[in-house]
């Protein structure tokens, strides 16, 4: 099954996707994957990628590190496999702003694509990313470029997913689910995890 | 009336053509200096009018009630602005202000309203 999970910032994404892509990966008996897409660049990244390290030892989770060229990752990911994608954001803000020549001429259909291929390589994927759609802040053309490169590339991959959630307002939401996933195994997981910050399941 | 919102580059305009079954000549978009064209079916980018009526300090909630037949039976189709960081000019925070009054009018006066999210459009109302 293919996942995407969306949500603002400290909405509770990372965590609805950590619970799910495990589920997936106990209900197949697995692999489990994490691919980070993140490419450190100073000492805040590198106490960030840490952080998000720390959280998820002891989820039996295998690391991989791509940034650029995801056609790298399909020989990483086994087809049992469930891969954790984290996240379109940091991906996306590769291809367009990088330079780097594997990502530099992708358009939105690229971006999407390399994203699917990978969940074509394995048997679950839940994929990460960041809604940045409704502030009243008139951007720049780069930055106007890079919000609609995501909603398209969200849009592409929504299209292609069995379950989208939104993380927000204490919930997750699921905005379609023609996978029929019995959401309801995430509920008490997600409401432990979260006790914090109250979330729920809708 | 219909309303369809939701955050920029959702498909908001493309859910409307396969829901209301409308072609691009059926639809208006709003540009900068320009009142709304109420001779098309669907109005889209509102959001545009009413940033343009923050550039001039002016309510478009009087605009809306003052139009009410106008816009009877027609789509309007605008972008989510109010839920992020609160903007640095005074002009984007009168904009925010002013576009989300306008969506609480014109979800008031909606028969249907749909919020799109990723391509998905949902019947709130």
């Amino acid at each position: 099954m293919l996942a995407l999970i969306l949500g603002g910032a400290s909405s509770g994404k990372s965590m609805f996707a950590q619970i799910l892509i495990k589920k997936l990966s106990y209900e197949n008996n697995g692999d489990l994957f994490y691919l980070a897409t993140m490419v450190p660049v100073d000492d805040e990244d590198r106490l960030r990628v840490q952080k998000h390290v720390d959280e998820r030892s002891g989820w039996g989770f295998a690391s991989i590190e791509e940034g650029y060229n995801l056609g790298n990752c399909i020989s990483k990911v086994s087809s049992g496999g469930s891969v954790l994608f984290d996240s379109v954001t940091s991906y996306v803000q590769n291809a367009l702003f990088s330079g780097h020549p594997s990502v530099a001429s992708m358009g939105s259909e690229d971006i999407a694509q390399s994203i699917l291929n990978i969940s074509k390589a394995c048997s679950n994927m839940a994929v990460v990313s960041d809604y940045i759609f409704s502030d009243a802040e008139r951007h720049s053309a780069e930055v106007e470029n890079y919000r609609k490169t995501m909603g398209q590339v969200h849009q592409m991959i929504a299209h292609e997913a069995g379950l989208v959630i939104e993380c927000a307002y204490g919930f997750a939401i699921a905005h379609k689910n023609t996978a029929n996933y019995p959401l309801g195994n995430i509920a008490g997981e997600l409401q432990a995890a979260s006790v914090n910050s109250g979330s729920e399941l809708r | 009336m219909v309303l369809i919102f939701g955050g920029a580059y959702q498909g908001k305009t493309a859910f409307a053509q396969r829901a209301f079954g409308l072609s691009p000549e059926e639809i208006y978009t709003c540009s900068e200096n320009e009142q709304p064209s109420f001779s098309y079916k669907a109005i889209d980018s509102f959001h545009e009018f009413i940033f343009e009526c923050a550039k001039s300090g002016t309510d478009p909630s009087e605009f809306i009630i003052s139009h009410f037949d106008d816009i009877k039976g027609k789509i309007i189709i605008m972008d989510d602005v109010c839920s992020g960081l609160v903007p640095m000019g005074a002009v984007n925070r009168l904009y925010r202000k002013y576009a989300g009054k306008s969506m609480q009018l014109l979800m008031g006066y909606a028969d249907e309203a749909y919020r799109v999210f990723c391509g998905i459009g949902e019947r709130l109302k």
